[in-house]
């Protein structure tokens, strides 16, 4: 091979190698000061790798705060807002996309639109009104907003997914007594399994990662 | 032989069947659209009421002002300074995510191996979340022990350590940089998506008419991308322009609200100073301004299709 082509080609791979470790360096960085001894993480110079591992930090999470509560809380709302949006957004969407009632296009449309509003411009009145309804600071006002806020894109997902799977296979299904809803839950669902799981996925994370919302509704209580 | 009150019967119940299905069909959505119109396009509503409005806190809505909040914040210095660093923020975010993702979805677009690895790997900064992305450069931006002044002195490219959160300038440009990082997975696969669908033949034509790699790039790539240039560019501005955590989290808004964005001094607007109808004032003109912008750049867009 001629050099240049070779240069051509390291250049290449050495790039991508840069680029790549560009994004995972800063997750290493953290997973291995998290795995220091108490001393060695305000070293300096700092030290790339461990001298030796750890989990002191680990362990005082764990026993000298409120992580295991606020863990907790996390995965219960995370878990459910995931399980309610789920249930209302698959009916919602399997509507959309099966069914023709009067105005199914503009909500449609409407619903894609309000994916675009930004959080912080609802917060206020969301905070006002969960306020009014006594539903600050518990998991059900969270899990609400939560599950208000996916459900344009879980509409959006589903929809898409449900308007690219035959309809014969529930026709079939409806000739033979099968009811609408009986045919959502045997056969559409299966079928659209990995479309759920995308979904469910996003939901999960979504719920787990989310700040803004939940710090306000807490601010409210410790004043 | 049918008769015609059999076909009536028929008929009646294949109407009763039809309306039965529509029913069904608007029970379905009707939880999800509730929702929608009571959490999202409500409060909506209620927020531009509320910003016409005083509110107080224990008796609630108290009275028409009019436009007086809207006058109060626009005359305020941390409204027009949030406004300038909310500007800075996004247009900074936004070009250095489309430069790099173009360059990345370049690079990962090339035939060599391990591209499928390279491609979910670098797919981390975009999965975790805002809270994360913050508490990991804070740290690795630490003017005492964090890991990147230690690489720049050690490299002789500065002296002194940087405070990174210590001044104006230095807080902003880490914010962006911090902020670029983070997006870059995203603009970079939706990019290679879009790259991967302009025909082959169009790149080989000009290299048979002995085009260099910046000639192709201008004239084939960027047009064959330009749908999803346009698409990305206009979501994700209205996303990161409305965007509360990392701001927040990073900096905080300081060193002396230099970092403070909108949605940062709508928060605090709200939940520090109580001062809800000039939050929701804010909170309107971010809006406004959004609006402005998508309708501005869709015009601009239009009429370079026109020519």
């Amino acid at each position: 091979m001629r050099p240049r082509v070779v240069v051509g080609i390291v250049a290449r791979y050495s790039l991508i190698v840069f680029v790549v470790a560009a994004m995972l360096l800063p997750f290493y960085w953290m997973a291995a000061s998290s795995l220091k001894q108490p001393a060695e993480l305000f070293a300096w110079p700092p030290r790339l790798v461990p001298s030796s591992l750890s989990l002191a930090f680990y362990e005082k999470i764990w026993r000298a705060t409120l992580f295991q509560q606020h863990a907790v809380n996390s995965l219960v709302i995370a878990l459910t807002t995931t399980a309610v949006s789920l249930v209302i957004g698959t009916l919602g969407a399997y509507s959309l996309s099966r069914f023709r009632y009067p105005g199914r296009r503009l909500v449609g449309r409407l619903v894609l639109f309000s994916y675009m509003f930004p959080s912080i411009l609802l917060v206020i009145p969301l905070f006002i009104l969960m306020k009014h309804l006594n539903l600050i600071n518990t998991h059900v006002g969270l899990v609400v907003a939560y599950t208000t806020f996916l459900l344009p894109f879980i509409l959006w997902l589903l929809k898409g997914f449900f308007d690219t799977l035959p309809i014969d296979i529930e026709e079939a299904a409806m000739v033979d007594g099968c009811g609408r809803l009986e045919a959502l839950y045997h056969i559409v669902l299966p079928l659209a399994s990995p479309g759920v799981a995308a979904a469910a996925m996003v939901a999960f994370l979504s719920a787990w990662n989310e700040y803004l919302l939940a710090a306000v509704f807490k601010s409210w209580t410790t004043g | 032989m049918q008769t015609s009150a059999f076909r009536a019967s028929v008929s009646r119940l294949r109407w009763s069947r039809f309306a039965q299905e529509r029913l069904l069909g608007i029970a379905l959505v009707a939880p999800a659209l509730a929702l929608i119109f009571g959490l999202v396009l409500y409060p909506f509503a209620y927020s531009v009421l509320l910003s016409f409005q005083s509110y107080d806190l224990q008796r609630g809505l108290t009275g028409w002002i009019g436009l007086a909040s809207y006058e109060r914040i626009i005359i305020s210095v941390d409204y027009q300074s949030a406004l300038w660093a909310s500007v800075i923020w996004t247009v900074g975010s936004i070009s250095g995510q489309v430069v790099a993702g173009l360059a990345i979805a370049h690079l990962l677009n090339m035939p060599l191996r391990g591209q499928g690895l390279a491609r979910s790997l670098i797919i981390l900064p975009w999965a975790v979340s805002g809270l994360v992305v913050a508490f990991i450069w804070r740290w690795l931006l630490n003017d005492v022990y964090g890991l990147v002044n230690y690489a720049l002195v050690s490299a002789h490219v500065i002296q002194q350590p940087i405070t990174f959160f210590g001044t104006p300038t230095m807080a902003m440009s880490a914010l962006v940089v911090v902020n670029i990082w983070r997006g870059i997975p995203f603009m970079a696969l939706v990019f290679l998506g879009g790259l991967q669908t302009i025909p082959h033949e169009r790149y080989e034509a000009a290299k048979v008419d002995g085009a260099n790699w910046w000639q192709e790039f201008v004239h084939i790539t960027l047009p064959g991308l330009r749908h999803v240039i346009i698409v990305v560019v206009v979501l994700r501005t209205i996303w990161v322009f409305n965007w509360f955590d990392l701001p927040w989290l990073l900096t905080g808004g300081g060193p002396l609200k230099s970092t403070q964005t909108l949605p940062l001094l709508a928060y605090t607007t709200a939940f520090r100073a109580s001062q809800f109808s000039q939050a929701a004032a804010i909170s309107v003109t971010m809006f406004l301004v959004l609006l402005l912008f998508v309708i501005v750049f869709f015009r601009v867009v239009r009429e370079e299709e026109g020519e």
